[in-house]
Protein backbone atom coordinates (compact mmCIF):
# COMPACT_ATOMS: atom_id res chain seq x y z
CA UNK A 1 0.00 0.00 0.00
CA UNK A 2 3.13 2.36 0.45
CA UNK A 3 3.69 2.86 -3.73
CA UNK A 4 -0.20 3.78 -3.75
CA UNK A 5 0.27 6.48 -0.79
CA UNK A 6 3.53 7.84 -1.85
CA UNK A 7 1.95 7.96 -5.67
CA UNK A 8 -0.61 10.07 -4.12
CA UNK A 9 1.69 12.20 -1.91
CA UNK A 10 4.02 12.53 -5.27
CA UNK A 11 1.32 15.61 -6.30
CA UNK A 12 2.59 17.68 -3.60
CA UNK A 13 6.04 17.63 -4.31
CA UNK A 14 7.97 20.79 -5.14
CA UNK A 15 10.93 22.75 -4.51
CA UNK A 16 9.99 26.09 -3.05
CA UNK A 17 11.43 28.84 -5.28
CA UNK A 18 11.93 26.85 -8.11
CA UNK A 19 9.31 27.71 -10.82
CA UNK A 20 9.18 24.87 -12.97
CA UNK A 21 6.90 24.63 -16.02
CA UNK A 22 7.81 20.97 -16.51
CA UNK A 23 7.39 19.49 -12.64
CA UNK A 24 10.65 18.38 -12.90
CA UNK A 25 11.03 17.88 -8.78
CA UNK A 26 7.38 15.49 -9.53
CA UNK A 27 8.91 13.79 -12.28
CA UNK A 28 12.01 12.62 -10.72
CA UNK A 29 10.09 11.31 -7.49
CA UNK A 30 7.54 9.18 -9.56
CA UNK A 31 10.69 7.71 -11.15
CA UNK A 32 12.34 6.76 -8.51
CA UNK A 33 8.87 5.57 -7.35
CA UNK A 34 8.66 3.63 -10.60
CA UNK A 35 12.16 2.34 -9.84
CA UNK A 36 11.13 1.02 -6.41
CA UNK A 37 7.92 -0.26 -7.81
CA UNK A 38 9.70 -2.34 -10.72
CA UNK A 39 12.68 -3.71 -8.51
CA UNK A 40 9.46 -5.49 -6.42
CA UNK A 41 7.66 -6.59 -9.69
CA UNK A 42 11.15 -8.25 -11.05
CA UNK A 43 11.02 -10.04 -7.46
CA UNK A 44 7.49 -11.41 -7.91
CA UNK A 45 7.26 -15.06 -8.53
CA UNK A 46 7.47 -15.87 -12.03
CA UNK A 47 3.67 -17.12 -13.28
CA UNK A 48 1.89 -16.40 -16.20
CA UNK A 49 1.56 -13.01 -17.76
CA UNK A 50 -2.35 -11.37 -18.10
CA UNK A 51 -3.33 -10.64 -21.04
CA UNK A 52 -3.00 -6.81 -20.14
CA UNK A 53 0.40 -7.11 -19.64
CA UNK A 54 0.84 -8.20 -22.86
CA UNK A 55 -1.14 -5.35 -24.30
CA UNK A 56 1.25 -3.06 -22.06
CA UNK A 57 4.35 -4.53 -23.05
CA UNK A 58 3.58 -3.94 -26.82
CA UNK A 59 2.34 -0.83 -25.99
CA UNK A 60 6.49 -0.25 -24.72
CA UNK A 61 7.74 -2.19 -27.47
CA UNK A 62 6.31 -0.06 -30.18
CA UNK A 63 6.97 3.45 -28.23
CA UNK A 64 10.91 2.54 -28.79
CA UNK A 65 10.21 1.62 -31.87
CA UNK A 66 9.37 5.44 -32.53
CA UNK A 67 12.99 5.70 -31.63
CA UNK A 68 13.60 6.34 -35.11
CA UNK A 69 11.61 9.06 -35.82
CA UNK A 70 13.33 11.00 -32.50
CA UNK A 71 14.87 14.42 -32.72
CA UNK A 72 15.13 14.94 -28.89
CA UNK A 73 16.48 11.73 -27.14
CA UNK A 74 16.73 12.90 -23.50
CA UNK A 75 12.98 13.95 -23.58
CA UNK A 76 11.94 10.62 -25.52
CA UNK A 77 13.92 9.09 -22.36
CA UNK A 78 12.64 11.00 -19.97
CA UNK A 79 8.78 9.87 -21.39
CA UNK A 80 9.26 6.71 -22.23
CA UNK A 81 10.66 5.79 -18.42
CA UNK A 82 7.65 7.70 -17.35
CA UNK A 83 5.54 5.14 -19.04
CA UNK A 84 7.66 2.22 -17.38
CA UNK A 85 7.24 3.96 -14.40
CA UNK A 86 3.35 3.99 -14.67
CA UNK A 87 2.89 0.78 -15.87
CA UNK A 88 5.48 -0.99 -13.14
CA UNK A 89 3.08 0.80 -10.40
CA UNK A 90 0.24 -0.94 -11.97
CA UNK A 91 1.95 -4.42 -12.00
CA UNK A 92 3.20 -3.27 -8.38
CA UNK A 93 -0.47 -2.63 -6.77
CA UNK A 94 -2.17 -4.85 -9.26
CA UNK A 95 -0.22 -8.05 -7.35
CA UNK A 96 -0.76 -6.75 -4.13
CA UNK A 97 -3.73 -7.96 -1.82
CA UNK A 98 -5.78 -4.80 -0.46
CA UNK A 99 -8.96 -4.79 2.01
CA UNK A 100 -11.20 -2.30 1.91
CA UNK A 101 -10.08 -0.27 4.70
CA UNK A 102 -6.94 0.11 2.93
CA UNK A 103 -8.95 2.07 0.18
CA UNK A 104 -10.72 4.27 2.43
CA UNK A 105 -7.49 5.10 3.92
CA UNK A 106 -6.39 5.65 0.36
CA UNK A 107 -9.62 8.26 -0.11
CA UNK A 108 -8.99 10.07 2.86
CA UNK A 109 -5.45 10.61 1.91
CA UNK A 110 -6.47 11.85 -1.66
CA UNK A 111 -8.67 14.24 0.23
CA UNK A 112 -5.78 15.48 2.40
CA UNK A 113 -3.16 15.84 -0.59
CA UNK A 114 -6.17 18.02 -1.90
CA UNK A 115 -6.72 20.01 1.18
CA UNK A 116 -2.76 20.73 1.41
CA UNK A 117 -2.39 21.52 -1.83
CA UNK A 118 -5.01 24.02 -1.66
CA UNK A 119 -3.83 25.07 1.11
CA UNK A 120 -0.45 25.90 -0.08
CA UNK A 121 -1.70 28.32 -2.90
CA UNK A 122 -1.99 31.20 -0.62
CA UNK A 123 1.74 30.22 0.51
CA UNK A 124 3.18 29.36 -2.78
CA UNK A 125 2.17 31.10 -5.82
CA UNK A 126 2.74 29.45 -9.05
CA UNK A 127 6.11 31.33 -9.62
CA UNK A 128 7.63 30.18 -6.21
CA UNK A 129 7.33 26.54 -7.01
CA UNK A 130 3.77 24.50 -7.45
CA UNK A 131 2.97 22.26 -4.55
CA UNK A 132 0.01 20.80 -6.55
CA UNK A 133 -3.00 21.08 -8.76
CA UNK A 134 -5.18 21.37 -6.08
CA UNK A 135 -8.83 21.53 -8.43
CA UNK A 136 -8.13 18.43 -10.03
CA UNK A 137 -7.04 16.49 -7.13
CA UNK A 138 -9.98 17.80 -4.81
CA UNK A 139 -12.22 16.68 -7.44
CA UNK A 140 -10.46 13.31 -7.60
CA UNK A 141 -10.78 13.26 -4.11
CA UNK A 142 -14.06 14.22 -3.18
CA UNK A 143 -15.29 11.30 -6.20
CA UNK A 144 -13.96 8.82 -4.24
CA UNK A 145 -14.66 9.51 -1.01
CA UNK A 146 -18.26 10.51 -2.23
CA UNK A 147 -18.73 6.82 -3.47
CA UNK A 148 -17.22 5.53 0.00
CA UNK A 149 -19.45 8.16 2.09
CA UNK A 150 -21.92 6.69 0.08
CA UNK A 151 -22.03 3.05 1.42
CA UNK A 152 -23.44 4.33 4.63
CA UNK A 153 -26.71 5.95 5.34
CA UNK A 154 -25.21 7.46 8.34
CA UNK A 155 -27.02 11.14 8.84
CA UNK A 156 -23.66 12.85 10.02
CA UNK A 157 -21.65 10.75 6.78
CA UNK A 158 -24.36 12.52 4.82
CA UNK A 159 -23.48 16.01 6.13
CA UNK A 160 -20.14 15.01 5.38
CA UNK A 161 -20.94 13.93 1.86
CA UNK A 162 -22.50 17.80 1.34
CA UNK A 163 -19.37 19.44 2.54
CA UNK A 164 -16.72 17.68 0.34
CA UNK A 165 -18.94 18.07 -2.38
CA UNK A 166 -19.00 22.08 -1.68
CA UNK A 167 -15.22 22.35 -1.36
CA UNK A 168 -15.05 20.04 -4.84
CA UNK A 169 -17.68 22.05 -6.42
CA UNK A 170 -15.68 25.60 -5.23
CA UNK A 171 -12.05 24.23 -6.11
CA UNK A 172 -12.44 23.04 -9.13
CA UNK A 173 -14.75 26.05 -10.47
CA UNK A 174 -11.35 27.39 -11.71
CA UNK A 175 -11.42 25.24 -14.60
CA UNK A 176 -14.75 24.60 -16.91
CA UNK A 177 -12.96 21.73 -18.02
CA UNK A 178 -12.78 20.04 -14.94
CA UNK A 179 -16.72 21.49 -13.96
CA UNK A 180 -18.31 19.52 -16.99
CA UNK A 181 -16.10 16.43 -16.33
CA UNK A 182 -17.10 16.49 -12.81
CA UNK A 183 -20.85 16.94 -13.43
CA UNK A 184 -21.11 14.25 -16.02
CA UNK A 185 -18.84 11.70 -13.97
CA UNK A 186 -21.24 12.30 -11.18
CA UNK A 187 -24.36 11.60 -12.95
CA UNK A 188 -22.72 8.76 -14.24
CA UNK A 189 -21.43 8.42 -10.54
CA UNK A 190 -25.59 7.97 -9.49
CA UNK A 191 -26.67 5.91 -12.92
CA UNK A 192 -24.22 3.16 -11.92
CA UNK A 193 -24.96 3.40 -8.29
CA UNK A 194 -28.46 2.71 -9.22
CA UNK A 195 -28.19 0.18 -11.51
CA UNK A 196 -27.68 -3.61 -10.07
CA UNK A 197 -26.44 -4.57 -13.71
CA UNK A 198 -22.58 -4.40 -14.34
CA UNK A 199 -21.97 -1.42 -16.98
CA UNK A 200 -18.71 -1.69 -17.05
CA UNK A 201 -18.07 -3.33 -20.50
CA UNK A 202 -20.82 -0.49 -22.08
CA UNK A 203 -18.88 2.53 -20.10
CA UNK A 204 -15.31 0.99 -21.17
CA UNK A 205 -16.76 1.37 -24.65
CA UNK A 206 -18.53 4.82 -23.96
CA UNK A 207 -15.86 6.42 -22.96
CA UNK A 208 -13.62 4.96 -25.34
CA UNK A 209 -16.03 6.33 -28.42
CA UNK A 210 -16.44 10.00 -26.59
CA UNK A 211 -13.04 10.21 -26.04
CA UNK A 212 -11.94 9.54 -29.69
CA UNK A 213 -14.57 11.94 -30.67
CA UNK A 214 -14.73 14.62 -28.64
CA UNK A 215 -11.33 16.07 -30.32
CA UNK A 216 -12.64 15.34 -33.66
CA UNK A 217 -15.63 16.90 -33.16
CA UNK A 218 -14.98 20.26 -30.67
CA UNK A 219 -12.09 21.09 -32.79
CA UNK A 220 -14.71 22.06 -35.44
CA UNK A 221 -16.15 24.75 -33.17
CA UNK A 222 -13.49 27.38 -32.75
CA UNK A 223 -15.55 29.67 -30.90
CA UNK A 224 -18.42 28.09 -29.15
CA UNK A 225 -20.59 30.52 -27.43
CA UNK A 226 -18.82 33.58 -28.73
CA UNK A 227 -15.63 32.36 -26.44
CA UNK A 228 -12.26 31.56 -28.02
CA UNK A 229 -11.33 27.80 -27.47
CA UNK A 230 -7.61 27.72 -28.44
CA UNK A 231 -7.81 24.28 -27.59
CA UNK A 232 -9.71 23.73 -30.93
CA UNK A 233 -7.30 25.85 -33.02
CA UNK A 234 -4.71 23.77 -31.59
CA UNK A 235 -5.84 19.93 -31.92
CA UNK A 236 -6.80 21.17 -35.34
CA UNK A 237 -2.92 21.63 -35.90
CA UNK A 238 -1.93 18.25 -34.00
CA UNK A 239 -4.48 16.49 -36.49
CA UNK A 240 -2.06 17.94 -39.42
CA UNK A 241 0.88 16.21 -37.48
CA UNK A 242 -0.81 13.08 -36.91
CA UNK A 243 -1.72 12.59 -40.58
CA UNK A 244 2.30 13.86 -41.40
CA UNK A 245 3.34 11.20 -39.02
CA UNK A 246 0.87 8.32 -38.93
CA UNK A 247 3.98 6.32 -37.18
CA UNK A 248 4.27 8.85 -34.31
CA UNK A 249 6.68 11.30 -33.54
CA UNK A 250 8.26 9.53 -30.83
CA UNK A 251 7.54 9.92 -27.23
CA UNK A 252 8.11 13.21 -25.31
CA UNK A 253 8.36 15.42 -29.18
CA UNK A 254 5.74 17.08 -29.06
CA UNK A 255 6.75 19.97 -27.46
CA UNK A 256 9.46 19.81 -29.85
CA UNK A 257 7.78 19.06 -33.38
CA UNK A 258 4.62 21.21 -32.67
CA UNK A 259 5.92 24.43 -33.45
CA UNK A 260 6.34 23.21 -37.19
CA UNK A 261 2.35 22.70 -37.34
CA UNK A 262 1.47 25.52 -35.02
CA UNK A 263 0.14 27.11 -38.47
CA UNK A 264 -0.90 24.35 -40.05
CA UNK A 265 -4.17 24.52 -40.25
CA UNK A 266 -4.84 27.22 -37.92
CA UNK A 267 -2.95 30.00 -36.38
CA UNK A 268 -2.30 29.05 -32.60
CA UNK A 269 -2.90 32.27 -30.49
CA UNK A 270 -1.07 30.33 -27.86
CA UNK A 271 2.25 30.13 -29.66
CA UNK A 272 2.13 34.09 -29.95
CA UNK A 273 2.38 34.36 -25.97
CA UNK A 274 5.82 35.64 -24.97
CA UNK A 275 7.26 33.76 -21.54
CA UNK A 276 8.85 35.66 -19.04
CA UNK A 277 11.30 33.62 -16.74
CA UNK A 278 10.53 35.70 -13.39
CA UNK A 279 14.27 35.00 -11.65
CA UNK A 280 17.26 36.29 -13.54
CA UNK A 281 18.71 36.24 -16.19
CA UNK A 282 15.55 37.38 -17.04
CA UNK A 283 14.93 36.20 -20.36
CA UNK A 284 11.79 36.45 -22.41
CA UNK A 285 10.78 33.72 -25.26
CA UNK A 286 7.76 32.62 -27.20
CA UNK A 287 5.43 29.80 -25.24
CA UNK A 288 5.99 26.22 -26.61
CA UNK A 289 3.32 24.12 -26.04
CA UNK A 290 4.62 21.20 -23.84
CA UNK A 291 1.06 19.03 -24.54
CA UNK A 292 -1.44 18.43 -27.07
CA UNK A 293 -4.03 19.08 -24.45
CA UNK A 294 -5.73 16.57 -25.41
CA UNK A 295 -4.27 13.19 -24.02
CA UNK A 296 -5.33 10.81 -26.85
CA UNK A 297 -4.61 12.82 -29.50
CA UNK A 298 -0.86 13.23 -28.15
CA UNK A 299 -0.86 9.56 -27.74
CA UNK A 300 -2.08 9.15 -31.27
CA UNK A 301 1.00 11.75 -32.58
CA UNK A 302 3.39 10.83 -30.51
CA UNK A 303 2.82 6.67 -30.96
CA UNK A 304 1.17 6.77 -34.15
CA UNK A 305 -1.54 4.92 -35.06
CA UNK A 306 -0.61 1.15 -33.74
CA UNK A 307 0.64 3.24 -30.48
CA UNK A 308 -2.68 4.45 -30.16
CA UNK A 309 -4.83 1.29 -30.84
CA UNK A 310 -2.91 -0.50 -28.56
CA UNK A 311 -3.38 2.51 -25.66
CA UNK A 312 -7.11 1.82 -26.54
CA UNK A 313 -7.35 -1.38 -26.09
CA UNK A 314 -4.88 -0.96 -23.02
CA UNK A 315 -7.79 1.93 -21.42
CA UNK A 316 -10.85 -0.47 -22.41
CA UNK A 317 -9.08 -3.77 -20.63
CA UNK A 318 -8.58 -1.50 -17.35
CA UNK A 319 -12.67 -0.16 -17.31
CA UNK A 320 -13.84 -2.99 -18.91
CA UNK A 321 -12.33 -5.49 -15.99
CA UNK A 322 -14.64 -5.12 -12.91
CA UNK A 323 -17.07 -7.67 -12.66
CA UNK A 324 -19.38 -5.21 -10.24
CA UNK A 325 -18.99 -1.57 -9.14
CA UNK A 326 -19.98 -1.74 -5.69
CA UNK A 327 -18.38 -0.62 -2.93
CA UNK A 328 -14.81 0.55 -2.92
CA UNK A 329 -14.64 -0.67 -6.82
CA UNK A 330 -16.99 1.88 -7.76
CA UNK A 331 -15.16 4.88 -6.26
CA UNK A 332 -11.99 3.70 -8.06
CA UNK A 333 -13.96 3.46 -11.13
CA UNK A 334 -15.29 6.77 -11.53
CA UNK A 335 -12.04 8.66 -10.55
CA UNK A 336 -10.40 6.84 -13.21
CA UNK A 337 -13.39 8.39 -15.69
CA UNK A 338 -12.94 11.55 -14.36
CA UNK A 339 -9.03 11.80 -14.57
CA UNK A 340 -9.55 10.47 -18.66
CA UNK A 341 -12.39 12.70 -19.07
CA UNK A 342 -10.25 15.91 -17.89
CA UNK A 343 -7.75 14.37 -20.46
CA UNK A 344 -10.02 15.53 -22.84
CA UNK A 345 -8.89 19.20 -22.62
CA UNK A 346 -5.52 18.60 -20.08
CA UNK A 347 -3.02 15.70 -20.26
CA UNK A 348 -3.28 13.99 -16.68
CA UNK A 349 -1.93 11.04 -18.63
CA UNK A 350 1.00 12.73 -19.67
CA UNK A 351 1.45 14.27 -16.27
CA UNK A 352 4.01 12.66 -14.49
CA UNK A 353 2.11 12.62 -10.77
CA UNK A 354 -1.52 12.26 -12.61
CA UNK A 355 -0.46 9.69 -14.37
CA UNK A 356 1.30 7.82 -11.46
CA UNK A 357 -2.03 8.60 -9.67
CA UNK A 358 -4.13 6.95 -12.64
CA UNK A 359 -1.99 4.15 -12.55
CA UNK A 360 -2.48 3.84 -9.03
CA UNK A 361 -5.91 3.97 -8.89
CA UNK A 362 -5.78 1.56 -12.23
CA UNK A 363 -3.79 -0.87 -9.90
CA UNK A 364 -5.57 -0.73 -7.06
CA UNK A 365 -8.75 -1.82 -9.27
CA UNK A 366 -7.60 -4.36 -10.72
CA UNK A 367 -6.06 -5.62 -6.84
CA UNK A 368 -9.73 -5.16 -5.63
CA UNK A 369 -11.31 -6.77 -8.33
CA UNK A 370 -9.17 -9.75 -8.98
CA UNK A 371 -11.34 -10.46 -5.00
CA UNK A 372 -7.64 -9.95 -3.51
CA UNK A 373 -6.00 -12.41 -5.89
CA UNK A 374 -2.87 -11.92 -6.97
CA UNK A 375 -2.66 -11.08 -10.13
CA UNK A 376 -0.10 -12.89 -11.70
CA UNK A 377 -1.41 -16.17 -10.18
CA UNK B 1 9.08 -11.12 -19.02
CA UNK B 2 12.08 -10.33 -16.66
CA UNK B 3 14.35 -9.60 -18.98
CA UNK B 4 12.56 -6.79 -20.38
CA UNK B 5 11.98 -5.63 -16.79
CA UNK B 6 15.68 -5.29 -16.11
CA UNK B 7 15.56 -3.54 -19.23
CA UNK B 8 13.20 -0.92 -18.22
CA UNK B 9 14.94 -1.00 -15.11
CA UNK B 10 18.38 0.15 -16.75
CA UNK B 11 16.28 2.94 -19.19
CA UNK B 12 14.82 4.48 -16.08
CA UNK B 13 17.93 4.61 -13.85
CA UNK B 14 19.22 6.19 -17.17
CA UNK B 15 15.95 8.76 -16.93
CA UNK B 16 16.40 9.32 -13.59
CA UNK B 17 20.10 10.40 -14.17
CA UNK B 18 18.98 12.61 -16.80
CA UNK B 19 15.83 14.41 -14.76
CA UNK B 20 18.15 15.28 -11.48
CA UNK B 21 20.47 16.56 -13.91
CA UNK B 22 17.91 18.65 -15.34
CA UNK B 23 16.17 19.88 -12.13
CA UNK B 24 19.56 20.66 -10.45
CA UNK B 25 19.53 23.04 -13.92
CA UNK B 26 16.48 25.13 -13.19
CA UNK B 27 17.17 24.72 -9.77
CA UNK B 28 20.58 27.18 -9.83
CA UNK B 29 18.71 28.92 -12.75
CA UNK B 30 15.82 30.20 -10.40
CA UNK B 31 17.84 30.57 -7.41
CA UNK B 32 21.54 32.19 -8.48
CA UNK B 33 20.00 32.84 -12.15
CA UNK B 34 23.40 31.69 -13.38
CA UNK B 35 22.61 30.27 -16.90
CA UNK B 36 26.31 29.46 -17.84
CA UNK B 37 26.59 26.98 -14.86
CA UNK B 38 23.22 25.44 -15.42
CA UNK B 39 24.13 25.19 -18.49
CA UNK B 40 27.16 23.22 -17.99
CA UNK B 41 25.02 20.73 -15.54
CA UNK B 42 22.33 20.19 -17.70
CA UNK B 43 23.61 19.92 -20.99
CA UNK B 44 20.41 18.73 -22.85
CA UNK B 45 17.74 20.94 -21.82
CA UNK B 46 17.36 23.47 -24.61
CA UNK B 47 15.63 25.82 -22.80
CA UNK B 48 18.57 26.00 -20.06
CA UNK B 49 20.88 26.06 -23.18
CA UNK B 50 18.89 29.05 -24.72
CA UNK B 51 19.30 30.74 -21.36
CA UNK B 52 23.10 30.69 -21.65
CA UNK B 53 22.96 30.95 -24.93
CA UNK B 54 21.21 34.75 -24.11
CA UNK B 55 23.58 35.14 -21.30
CA UNK B 56 26.65 34.82 -23.19
CA UNK B 57 24.95 37.13 -25.94
CA UNK B 58 24.43 39.88 -23.19
CA UNK B 59 28.43 39.20 -22.63
CA UNK B 60 28.86 39.70 -25.98
CA UNK B 61 30.17 36.70 -26.56
CA UNK B 62 28.23 35.56 -29.84
CA UNK B 63 30.72 33.20 -30.99
CA UNK B 64 30.28 30.90 -27.61
CA UNK B 65 26.46 31.88 -28.45
CA UNK B 66 26.42 30.77 -31.77
CA UNK B 67 27.48 27.06 -30.11
CA UNK B 68 25.28 26.70 -27.43
CA UNK B 69 22.38 27.96 -30.13
CA UNK B 70 23.22 25.15 -32.57
CA UNK B 71 23.11 22.83 -29.75
CA UNK B 72 19.53 24.28 -28.88
CA UNK B 73 18.55 24.03 -32.66
CA UNK B 74 20.08 20.70 -32.50
CA UNK B 75 17.57 19.35 -29.75
CA UNK B 76 14.76 21.40 -30.70
CA UNK B 77 14.50 22.51 -34.43
CA UNK B 78 11.67 24.38 -34.09
CA UNK B 79 12.71 26.76 -31.22
CA UNK B 80 12.25 30.20 -33.47
CA UNK B 81 13.44 32.47 -30.77
CA UNK B 82 16.23 30.34 -30.82
CA UNK B 83 17.07 30.52 -34.55
CA UNK B 84 16.04 34.51 -34.29
CA UNK B 85 19.38 35.13 -31.74
CA UNK B 86 21.41 33.05 -33.82
CA UNK B 87 20.64 35.30 -36.96
CA UNK B 88 21.56 38.08 -34.82
CA UNK B 89 24.54 36.67 -33.48
CA UNK B 90 26.06 35.88 -37.12
CA UNK B 91 24.74 39.80 -38.42
CA UNK B 92 26.38 40.83 -35.15
CA UNK B 93 29.97 38.52 -36.38
CA UNK B 94 29.89 40.36 -40.03
CA UNK B 95 27.80 37.60 -41.79
CA UNK B 96 24.73 39.35 -42.55
CA UNK B 97 23.83 37.09 -45.38
CA UNK B 98 24.01 34.01 -43.07
CA UNK B 99 21.64 36.04 -40.55
CA UNK B 100 19.47 36.94 -43.24
CA UNK B 101 18.89 33.77 -44.55
CA UNK B 102 18.17 32.08 -41.00
CA UNK B 103 15.63 35.19 -40.41
CA UNK B 104 13.92 34.44 -43.93
CA UNK B 105 13.17 30.88 -43.48
CA UNK B 106 11.67 31.45 -40.04
CA UNK B 107 9.08 33.51 -41.46
CA UNK B 108 8.93 30.74 -44.17
CA UNK B 109 7.21 28.63 -41.63
CA UNK B 110 6.33 31.12 -38.45
CA UNK B 111 5.02 34.55 -40.36
CA UNK B 112 4.16 36.01 -36.92
CA UNK B 113 7.61 36.28 -35.44
CA UNK B 114 7.80 39.56 -34.80
CA UNK B 115 11.54 39.99 -34.15
CA UNK B 116 13.07 38.02 -36.96
CA UNK B 117 10.51 40.07 -39.39
CA UNK B 118 12.28 43.74 -37.82
CA UNK B 119 15.34 42.61 -38.26
CA UNK B 120 15.60 41.25 -41.89
CA UNK B 121 13.46 45.00 -42.31
CA UNK B 122 16.44 46.55 -40.57
CA UNK B 123 19.58 44.66 -42.40
CA UNK B 124 17.73 45.45 -45.57
CA UNK B 125 17.96 49.22 -44.31
CA UNK B 126 21.25 49.09 -43.10
CA UNK B 127 22.45 47.59 -46.47
CA UNK B 128 20.35 50.09 -48.91
CA UNK B 129 22.02 53.36 -46.74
Amino acid sequence: MLFAYLAIASNLVFIPGLFDGHDLPKKVFVLALGLAALIRVIHLPKTKSPFIYCVMMAYLTFSIFNLFFVVNYSLFLERLSLDIAFIALYMALSTTKFEEKDIGLFHALLVLVAVAACLSQSYWPEEKGVMGNYGFTAGLAALGALSALSLSSSFWFAILEIVVAAFLILSVFQSRAALGVLILVMILRMIIFETKRNLSHIIALGTLIILFFSPLIISQFDRPFNRPLNRALQWRNVLAMIADNPLGIGAGQFQIQYPKYANARARDPEMLEIIETVVPPNISYRGQHEAAHNDLLEIMAERGVVGFVLFGLLLFLILSSPKSLTGAQLGLYIELLFLLGWGIFWFPLAHPTFGATFSTIAGLLRSVNEDRARALS
Amino acid sequence: MKIVLALCLSIVVLALVGSVERLRGHYIVSTTGNAIRAGHIAPHDYKILFMKSVVEMRGERCDLAIDTLNQVIAIAPYFWDARNNLGICYAAMGAPNHAKAIWQEILKEWPWHKEASANLQEIDRQRSE
